[in-house]
């Protein structure tokens, strides 16, 4: 056997072995904190939120494993939490607020979906007992709940997924760039997804990611959702603390921050 | 000259299989949450159940933003005191929140299979 069909049959069985290893992280099956703790991260968000009067903001968790992310990146998704009137199954009306946000799919990595659920539910896999929190103007937090609530929310979201997904364009979207683009739909009052990239161009710095361009080309043959095809020089991709240094940046956010549970 | 270049080859692999297994090339992801969500259910009723957490789990069936203005006239007449107040004051007052520990319900399937299957 020469030595390329060898490298190729290790290579096809570390894929085979390292999906496996991928599907199990996906799959969510798991909670990493007692019950009590997630619950008490939710409702201190929630009430942190609540005190300031905000009707939307832009909060994000830790999904996954802290000693796996590259550097800088503290936080792995993020999603709008909208202040409701939320019906129970047993009929009663409770305040609160409920979670709009792109996910991942389970069993195809590298598509997504839109899904509304409530802080309990997005915090349930955090692997951090910690949050970060954007607090956008008034005026921007109107302009969002109009968004959101409007056909262009769904227009604004592209199933190809990728976990470094290049901001600039229209090619592959993650959770955080789906974010970023409502909120600039929502400041241009468009859903012109050209003018939005336009913007997103000419106003937002995409935090570059910290992975050696050899690992991130092997990463994107080997890991469904992983893309660099959208990228033209180093791979750069929309996080929390990217989106945060643009709302403040720009004046449109009146606060920035996180909220731990010990 | 053949046990070097078995040495050669197997440096190649051992190589590759340690830049793709040990590359952390997670990056950083939107991730999933409906399992996790359902197994912190589960927990919860266990926790709820030995009376560790004094809190009460519900599902929310339906969840309509106050900040729309168009649902307030169709919701106004089901709405608790403080959620129709909270329709009636300006962004930037602080709003309450329930106790509850509100979650999305189960999947269809096992909703249907276990009629009493609530929280």
């Amino acid at each position: 056997m020469n030595t390329i069909a060898r490298i190729c049959i290790v290579v096809l069985f570390t894929i085979f072995c390292h999906t496996g290893v991928l599907a199990g992280s996906q799959s969510g099956d798991e909670i990493h904190f007692a019950p009590d703790q997630i619950v008490t991260l939710a409702k201190k968000i929630e009430r942190q939120i609540a005190a300031r009067g905000a009707q939307v903001a832009i909060i994000s968790r830790v999904g996954r494993a802290p000693n796996k992310l590259p550097n800088g990146m503290e936080f792995t998704h993020v999603a709008f939490a909208v202040y409701s009137k939320i019906t129970t199954t047993d009929g009663r009306i409770l305040p609160g607020y409920a979670m709009y946000n792109l996910y991942q799919d389970n069993d195809k990595p590298n598509t997504s979906a839109l899904f509304q659920d409530y802080p309990l539910d997005y915090y349930a896999s955090t692997y951090a007992l910690k949050a970060g929190v954007i607090i956008p103007k008034p005026e921007l937090q109107q302009r969002l709940l109009q968004v959101i609530f409007s056909d262009t929310y769904a227009s604004l979201h592209n199933p190809r997924y990728s976990a470094i997904a290049n901001p600039n364009n229209t090619q592959f979207q993650n959770c955080t760039e789906f974010v970023l683009d409502v909120i600039n739909a929502a400041i241009y009052q468009t859903g012109d997804k050209r003018q939005i990239k336009a913007n997103i161009k000419a106003y937002f710095e995409p935090q570059p990611v910290e992975i050696s361009p050899f690992r991130l080309w092997l990463g994107s043959i080997f890991i469904p959702d992983i893309a660099i095809s959208d990228h033209t020089g180093p791979v750069k991709t929309t996080t929390f603390w990217s989106i945060a240094r643009y709302m403040q940046g720009q004046e449109i956010a009146d606060e920035v921050f996180t909220v731990s549970v010990e | 000259m053949m046990k070097r270049q078995l040495s050669r080859e197997l440096l190649v692999v051992v190589t590759t299989i340690i830049l793709i297994w040990g590359g952390q090339l997670e990056a950083q992801a939107g991730g999933s949450v409906q399992n996790s969500s359902r197994a912190l259910e589960h927990s919860l009723r266990a926790v709820t159940y030995s009376s560790v957490v004094s809190m009460q789990l519900v599902f929310g069936a339906a969840a309509i933003p106050l900040g729309v203005s168009a649902e307030l006239g169709k919701v106004s007449g089901e709405m608790s005191d403080a959620l129709w107040e909270v329709a009636n004051t300006p962004i930037d007052e602080p709003f309450p929140i329930a106790d509850e520990a509100i979650m999305i319900g189960p999947p269809p399937a096992r909703a249907l299979e276990n009629e009493g299957d609530k929280p």
